[in-house]
């Protein structure tokens, strides 16, 4: 064989290599073309087994795969894991910026805003304004959720109103700080004497008035009939010691429940603030990167 | 290619993967009449999952692809069988109607008139329901002796007067309003109807009892309180228990009509 034979079959295996190359990436790419399809059409767990399986295959195009898986675990709310495979994406990828908020808005909602903060304090001045302006908002929303009220105060004063996508979020935003810090801080301890002197005022003070009016009925009517049966039966009558004593365990009781009606009203006023604040961080990252 | 693979791995048993395959055969070609084919095969593997919701929404997609008339009639009752599936009756029905203005012909097929006249039964509109199950006496061309007695079983298990007569809700409160017990016993639980009533005469005679003691203010709390309680409660439970019991009856009969039906298909 000379030298020139050599060079042809040298040309051949060098061209097969790179020819079978090229079809496995053609491949590769087409796979995540239908797999966007299938996300398109939520079919959740048929993308992520497609996505499993093609891991392994794949080096050039791991931003876009963890992308995806990122995506689907979002989509079947698996927001931990969703979180994880979104943060992966690197800052090559044109996904980067969508990856990265979706990570921060997913640690956001598990109240793990720290990681959410470090995730968002990648974005610095180098990048658009609309993603500054983004970066602004959301972390404006994370100070919102952990109560922080200086350094939303401190975000808000960047609130111009006049990026479409996050003006109206932003007034909400700015509602809800109003409502929280308006919102009247109420002692357990003094529902309970308020209960203690009047069965049901401490439920009125906590703001349940209709829960008070019922506890002074309930009450009122035990203590009457205790008061009846003691005046007719006498101390020593087993029915005016059952009723005694029945009285006197709602009495306790409402008192306990007066206490604990502070601290409900509070945790269901947060929840409430909670969930709002997260749909307008939500809302503005839908619209940014549909 | 995916269409091939997607088989395979159906008739393996595989329906999962077997349904991803045949949306590849979907999503990869440009030729219309594989789009719908792949559709259709797909749509076997996800009602083979019980995934009968995404495979409505699936069927959704090619309803407008008319120029495979085949293919198209097999579509709308793969259709209507997933609306049925779905608890969604009354689409099941309107797209059975739909297929027999289509495909007038095809439409008088067993597996088509089952399905109409299940639908007919679980939509509650058993004259519909009739209807279908005397069509499909007819195409399955008994014995004549067969036929006539069919048709006479159909005539009488159909009619009204063999429908259960349904409680009316309203009744049943109104009777336990003025008469404690009586709404219990109009839904047909008699014995807790006169639970009720015996509670509502024992709180009752506590109340007078009391008074008569002198206990005016403990007869009042303890006597009324529970009567109140007892009394109003009443009224709710023989509301619920006429309820329950329509629901009982009227889910008893369709299962009658539907073994019935069944067996008309299977004979």
């Amino acid at each position: 064989m000379n030298l020139s034979h050599k060079c042809l079959i040298l040309f051949a295996i060098i061209m097969l290599n790179f020819t079978f190359k090229i079809a496995g990436q053609e491949n590769i790419s087409s796979e995540l073309r239908f797999i966007n399809h299938m996300l398109g059409r939520q079919n959740y767990n048929e993308a992520l087994f497609l996505l499993e399986n093609l891991q392994a295959e794949t080096t050039g195009k791991k931003d876009t795969v963890n992308y995806l898986i990122g995506w689907t675990l979002y989509g079947r709310k698996e927001l931990k894991p969703s979180a994880h495979f979104l943060s992966l994406v690197s800052e090559n990828s044109p996904w980067f910026e969508k990856s990265r908020f979706f990570a921060a808005y997913n640690h956001a909602y598990l109240r793990e805003t720290k990681k959410s903060q470090e995730l968002l304090g990648f974005f610095n001045e180098d990048f658009s304004e609309q993603v500054i302006i983004m970066k602004n908002f959301q972390i404006a929303g994370i100070a919102l959720l952990e109560r922080k009220l200086d350094e939303f105060v401190y975000r808000a004063e960047n609130f111009k109103g006049n990026f479409s996508i996050t003006a109206s979020e932003e007034r909400k935003l700015n509602e809800y700080y109003e409502r929280i810090s308006q919102q009247p801080s109420r002692s357990p301890f003094v529902a309970g004497i308020m209960s203690a002197a009047v069965p049901g005022l401490g439920r009125i003070y906590a703001g349940k008035t209709a829960e008070g009016i019922s506890s002074f009925l309930y009450v009122g009517a035990l203590l009457a009939t205790s008061w009846d049966l003691y005046n007719r039966l006498g101390r020593n009558s087993p029915f005016f010691m059952i009723s005694a004593s029945l009285s006197g365990i709602f009495y306790v009781g409402n008192i306990w429940g007066s206490a604990v009606a502070v601290n409900r009203v509070q945790r269901e006023f947060n929840y409430e603030m909670d969930q709002r604040i997260l749909l307008d961080m939500h809302i503005p990252l839908r619209k940014l990167f549909p | 290619m995916f269409l091939e693979k997607g088989r395979d791995l159906f008739r393996q048993g595989n329906f999962f993967e077997a349904g991803i395959a045949f949306e590849k055969a979907y999503f990869f070609t440009t030729d219309s009449r594989t789009r719908l084919e792949a559709n259709l095969e797909r749509v076997q593997a996800l009602k083979q999952t019980g995934e009968y919701l995404k495979a409505r929404n699936d069927l959704q997609r090619t309803l407008h692809l008319r120029q495979f008339p085949e293919l198209h009639f097999q579509l709308m009752y793969e259709l209507a069988f997933c609306e049925y599936m779905l608890g969604n009756y009354i689409n099941a029905a309107g797209s059975l109607v739909q297929l027999r203005h289509f495909y007038p012909e095809e439409y008088f097929s067993t597996e088509i008139l089952t399905l109409h006249a299940l639908t007919g039964v679980m939509a509650e509109d058993f004259q519909l329901a009739q209807d279908k199950t005397l069509e499909l006496i007819m195409l399955k061309s008994f014995e004549p002796e067969v036929t006539d007695s069919l048709i006479t079983i159909t005539t009488i298990i159909f009619c009204e007067c063999s429908a259960p007569v349904l409680k009316s809700e309203k009744t049943a409160g109104r009777l336990s309003t003025f008469i404690p017990g009586a709404g219990h016993l109009y839904a047909g639980y008699p014995g807790k109807g006169f639970l009720n009533a015996g509670s509502q005469l024992v709180s009752l005679s506590l109340a007078a009892y009391m008074g008569w003691n002198n206990l005016y203010v403990s007869g009042f709390v303890v006597g009324f309180g529970m009567f109140q309680s007892f009394y109003f409660g009443g009224i709710r439970q023989a509301t619920f228990l006429a309820e329950q019991r329509n629901l009982k009856e009227m889910a008893g009969y369709k299962e009658k009509l539907k073994e019935f039906i069944i067996n008309v298909t299977d004979d």
